[in-house]
């Protein structure tokens, strides 16, 4: 029996996972012990997600082999990674918003039953019973949707815990829990452990990484950096393998500096985040500022709220050209100030719609053949679309065809070009190159600092280290909704720009 | 399959069409009959018409029917207290515009299920249209020049028909050439996306909703005008056709999209059943049993032939 304990649980070999033509993970290796906390770190978009959603079922892997408890198997669905002992605390939560938290800690089990209908009674007392370690003071009676984000995210909790699984992989489940929430929850983690229950442990704050887990696996571009014992390793060592710090560098250009004139976009005090922290930001002409933070840090809320597409707290405090804009995203339209939205698909494109109406939306105005009859003219649309096609190698089989048939790239580049009909004084760039190949990201690339070249001022957010030091003169790290530090992109690494990032989770956390 | 899929609608009407031909060749394929289903369709199109203007946005108006029974009961009662036609008419029609852009502003500004909103103002014009007219069927005393609007032929063609072409004619150009048009079919196909690029999303929307209750009252002045007389229930019938007009329509032309050829073919379909059926001494219920069959037979065409790859 002892030598069966160190046998792994989860023996995870050769991982591959691609999206069209990009390789989300590379041969990812990954090894769970029995009744361990294994931590599983790297930055944004280093793989993470994606070896969760191939070990629940979600995501098939293309090519790789997970072994359980000492024998291969394909995991065809989430139904199946429950029945195999596997049970998944998810990010994004999944509550009914009209259920009550008694009803949601419920849902999917067997209901307790008398004269074959539902035990209301012993559903509640079932739920308290769950509940009454962990979160005592859960509201059970009270419907999710009137619930705070931590106790939401204890119901997703408990609702994994109610399995008897023999591995919980937790996906920052401390993310939005308060100190003394996250406390009770580490106990449990280790009364869980302590009882053979293996755990996989996303999270953020290295700070719980170190006092929770015995193992880390650094993940970093899809690939396993590293696996090992965590005693002896060191934060800096850490934040280091995710970095890669040591590949990395040298990369960016020497960009001339130009911040002496007159700042193009000023974000003056802004009181901004959960907590209304001011916060302040300049985007000089010709200057282009990344905005980098880990999941959550509020960046893309942070471009909506500039773009006015989210009411700004206080409005006087953003200025574009020493003015105050006007309400609304129309007015940030006839200011000529482009916006790529975060997610394409859902916040940029109309699928439904053809290329060229997709690319003429924010502008339908410039195509008038009589400037004051609203009649778009077909002639010059394609001749726009046309330019499109020349400047950005746009790919698509003609000026009708679906946007939804279009690869990635080639829709993250309508995204981009549509606002190309005219002069740019300044462009809002929400991860303007997610989940696009190489080469059409080096295109955008290329349209970004040309655009600079020409003076526009750029803010680009993006979960991408490289992207942001390559592309950025100057780098903006925020942190639960404040900036906790601001580079010189030519001399900062990567390590000091992560580091500040994981420092301003962690100085939340501990608030 | 593919040629099924992207023009099934629109084969449908040619195979009912033949078949009716094959069926009753002296009475339902006489020139003067293929005219006269031209006449009988045309106030059902040009509601549905309207209506496809607000189910480009993915919305529904419910209050169509209620609409048109208003337009008529309006446009009687004033024209009988005295009232010219040239200030009756616009005023019945900027009433109508009115309460549409009430119905809009509840869908758009406060998020109210269109599905409620307008059931909700339908039911409220019915009544306030029950009060108007006293629950009575209006006739009489009313000008020549009304009658006409609705009556007889100009240059050879049925007047009602004229109505039909110059409203399809209209709203095709609205939805296809205008901005206001492919404005409205970004909010249908992804409202967040039309927010962000700067779309007047409200008011494009309240602006759909007013004209789709315009075009029913238009089709409400009309049938008042061809009949004669208004009852209060006059457009009762209109709300099940007209949207199975434009669900029709949508399986037809613009890939599901609601759009005003395919939702005139939609109810050119309804228009030769009915006759057809009516020529061949078919009751006509049969004629509503049959017309369902057929939207989801065209339905399910386009659903079996979207999957394929």
């Amino acid at each position: 029996m002892p030598l069966d304990d160190d046998a792994p649980l989860l023996f995870v070999e050769g991982l591959t996972k691609r999206y069209g033509g990009v390789v989300a993970l590379d041969t990812v290796d990954l090894v769970v012990r029995p009744g361990e906390v294994h931590a599983l770190v790297g930055e944004n978009g280093a793989g993470k997600s994606t070896l969760i959603k191939c070990l629940s079922g979600v995501r098939q892997p293309d090519a790789g082999r997970i072994v359980w408890a000492g024998s291969p198997r394909q995991i065809g669905g989430p139904r199946q990674a429950e029945a195999m002992g596997i049970s998944f605390i998810h990010q994004e939560l999944n509550l009914v918003p009209n259920f009550t938290a008694s009803e949601m800690l419920t849902l999917g089990r067997r209901y307790p039953t008398r004269l074959g209908l539902i035990d209301a009674r012993a559903m509640r007392e079932r739920a308290r019973a769950l509940a009454a370690d962990l979160a005592p003071d859960l509201p059970l009676a009270t419907r999710t949707a009137a619930l705070t984000p931590g106790q939401r995210q204890l119901i997703e909790i408990l609702r994994a815990l109610a399995v008897e699984a023999r591995l919980i992989v937790m996906d920052e489940p401390t993310a939005s829990l308060s100190r003394a929430e996250a406390e009770r929850l580490h106990a449990t983690i280790r009364r869980l452990s302590q009882g053979g229950t293996a755990i996989l442990f996303v999270s953020h704050r290295l700070e719980e990484v170190f006092a929770l887990c015995s193992r880390v696996t650094v993940l970093r571009n899809g690939r396993t950096v590293i696996a090992g014992p965590l005693a002896g390793m060191d934060r800096q060592t850490l934040v280091r393998h995710m970095s890669g710090a040591a590949d990395v560098g040298g990369a960016s250009p020497a960009r001339t500096a130009t911040a002496a004139t007159a700042p193009l976009l000023t974000v003056d005090h802004l009181p901004f985040g959960q907590r209304g922290v001011p916060l302040s930001l300049t985007v000089a002409p010709g200057e282009i500022v990344g905005l980098y933070g880990l999941v959550g840090a509020g960046r893309s809320r942070l471009l909506r709220t500039i773009w006015g597409a989210e009411p700004a707290r206080d409005r006087a405090a953003i200025r574009f050209r020493g003015r105050q804009l006007g309400r609304g995203v129309a007015a940030r339209v006839r200011a000529g100030i482009a916006y790529v939205p975060e997610d394409r698909r859902t916040q940029g494109l109309v699928l439904s719609d053809g290329v060229m109406a997709n690319a003429t939306l924010p502008h339908l105005r410039r195509f008038r053949s009589l400037p004051r009859l609203p009649i778009p003219s077909r002639r010059r649309m394609s001749a726009f679309l046309g330019s499109l096609r020349d400047r950005l190698s746009l790919r698509f089989a003609g000026p009708d065809a679906a946007m939804a048939t279009l690869s990635g790239g080639n829709q993250q580049k309508v995204l981009v070009g549509r606002w190309m009909a005219g002069e740019i004084p300044l462009m809002l760039l929400d991860e303007p190159t997610r989940g696009i190949d190489v080469g059409a990201k080096r295109q955008l690339h290329a349209v970004v600092r040309a655009h600079a070249g020409q003076g526009t001022g750029v803010l680009v957010a993006s979960s991408d280290l490289e992207e942001v030091l390559g592309l950025a003169d100057r780098v903006v790290v925020m942190a639960a909704g404040r900036i906790v530090g601001s580079y010189d992109a030519a001399t900062a690494g990567p390590q000091a720009i992560l580091d500040a990032a994981f420092a301003g989770v962690e100085a939340e956390a501990s608030a | 399959m593919k040629v099924l899929h992207r023009y099934g609608t629109l084969l449908a009407l040619v195979t009912i069409v033949f078949g009716f031909v094959l069926a009753a060749p002296d009475s339902f394929a006489r020139l003067s009959n293929l005219v006269n289903i031209t006449q009988q369709m045309s106030l059902l199109a040009i509601v549905a018409i309207g209506a496809t203007l607000v189910m480009v946005l993915g919305q529904f108006d419910l209050s169509v029917s209620a609409m048109v029974s208003w337009a008529g009961i309006a446009t009687v009662s004033l024209l009988q207290s005295g009232l010219g036609l040239g200030l009756a008419i616009p005023l019945v029609l900027l009433s109508c515009l009115l309460i549409g852009a009430v119905s809009g502003g509840l869908v758009a500004v406060f998020r109210v299920p269109s599905f409620i909103a307008t059931l909700a103002v339908g039911t409220m014009l019915g009544g306030v249209t029950f009060w108007v007219s006293g629950g009575a069927t209006l006739f009489g005393s009313l000008p020549d020049g009304f009658r006409a609007l609705g009556r007889g032929d100009t240059l050879g063609v049925p007047t009602l028909t004229w109505w039909m072409i110059g409203t399809a004619a209209v709203v095709w150009l609205v939805l296809d050439r205008i901005e206001f048009g492919r404005r409205l079919y970004a909010i249908g196909g992804n409202r967040e996306a039309a927010i962000l690029a700067g779309v007047p999303v409200r008011r494009d929307m309240i602006g759909a909703f007013a004209l789709c209750a315009a075009f029913a009252g238009v089709a409400g002045v009309l049938l008042a005008a061809r009949l004669g007389s208004a009852h209060p229930t006059g457009g009762g019938s209109y709300l099940l056709q007209a949207y199975a007009a434009v669900f029709l329509g949508m399986t037809a032309f613009r890939d599901g999209d609601a759009n005003v050829p395919g939702t005139l073919v939609g109810t050119a379909i309804i228009a030769v059943v009915a006759n057809g059926l009516t020529i061949l001494g078919v009751p006509a219920y049969m004629q509503d049993v049959l017309t369902g069959a057929i939207i989801i037979a065209a339905v399910l065409v386009r659903q079996t032939a979207g999957r394929r790859p």
